[in-house]
């Protein structure tokens, strides 16, 4: 069934994986300061994590507290952007695919 | 012809409702494009079958009516491209004889989510980027599953296949 060619190439792919994990680790992670909100591909808005707000999208409610930025509410089918969480850290992102939000940190 | 026509268009029905459905059942986990990609197996399997047409024919429309149904542009981009990375790994690695559906489906996987991801980055929002190691393991994992599960099918479903193709 399962050939010694695919475990190598899945061992491949893990690999090559983790190497991009520690890349990614090597970059540095900062706090940022600026929450950038972006609708249909084009800058929507972008505030300061400092004060707390609340952003009212279409279908969206984003939502910034104590210098973090989530996504409270959503009316889209599969409520992956709710379940991604706050952030903080520049380059941090909360994506609503089906509704084309994206929250990012700056 | 006519047979040609319906059987394609009862694949991609078929795909787009796994799609769909996996969609719904996968919808708890809070990563983007955590799939098996079932509706991917029917591609991959034309493709083994030298069915290009087939292939791109059903692949298409699934996309295509995906997008129309739930999504927009952005999904549709996405898809595409993800399609497009994922069809040429398979390709590749199909002209090597070693593998079964298990590593080719695992390199299709990671690199379905690659796509994904560079057109993330050419439609400006590059700050997708830092998913792109635990996309590309999830897609490799995942699609190995995919592609041990097409294996065991088309193992003991072959000659049925024969028939309707
Ligand atoms: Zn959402």
């Amino acid at each position: 069934m399962v050939k010694k060619a695919d475990v190598i190439m899945l061992i491949c792919l893990v690999f090559v994986s983790l190497l991009l994990f520690a890349v990614m680790l090597l970059i540095p992670k900062n706090s940022g300061d600026t929450l950038v909100v972006t609708v249909d591909g084009k800058e929507y808005c972008r505030l300061p994590l400092s004060v707390d707000t609340e952003i009212p999208l279409s279908g969206n409610t984003v939502i910034i507290e104590n210098g973090y930025a989530y996504m409270k509410n959503a009316n889209c089918p599969d409520k992956i952007c709710i379940n991604q969480g706050k952030i903080n850290k520049i380059g941090q992102t909360v994506v609503c695919l089906p509704n084309s939000v994206i929250l990012e940190v700056e | 012809m006519a047979k040609k026509i319906s059987l394609y268009s009862l694949l991609t029905v078929f795909a787009l409702l796994v799609s769909y459905l996996e969609g719904i059942a996968f919808s708890f986990i809070p990563v983007p494009a955590f799939k098996l990609g079932l509706a991917n197996c029917v591609c991959m399997l034309l493709f083994s079958r030298k069915e290009y047409a087939a292939a791109i024919t059903v692949n298409l429309s699934r996309i295509l009516l995906s997008a129309l149904l739930f999504g927009n542009f952005y999904s549709l981009a996405f898809s595409l491209s993800g399609a497009i990375f994922s069809s040429l790994a398979v390709l590749l690695l199909l002209k090597f004889k070693c593998f079964s559906f298990a590593g080719i489906s695992a390199a299709g996987g990671a690199f379905h989510n690659f796509g994904q991801l560079a057109a993330a980055a050419l439609l400006n929002t590059a700050g997708l980027l830092y998913l792109l190691p635990l996309l590309f393991l999830v897609g490799a994992v995942l699609g190995f599953i995919t592609g041990m599960l097409l294996e065991a099918f088309s193992k003991k479903y072959g000659n049925l296949i024969n028939k309707i193709t």
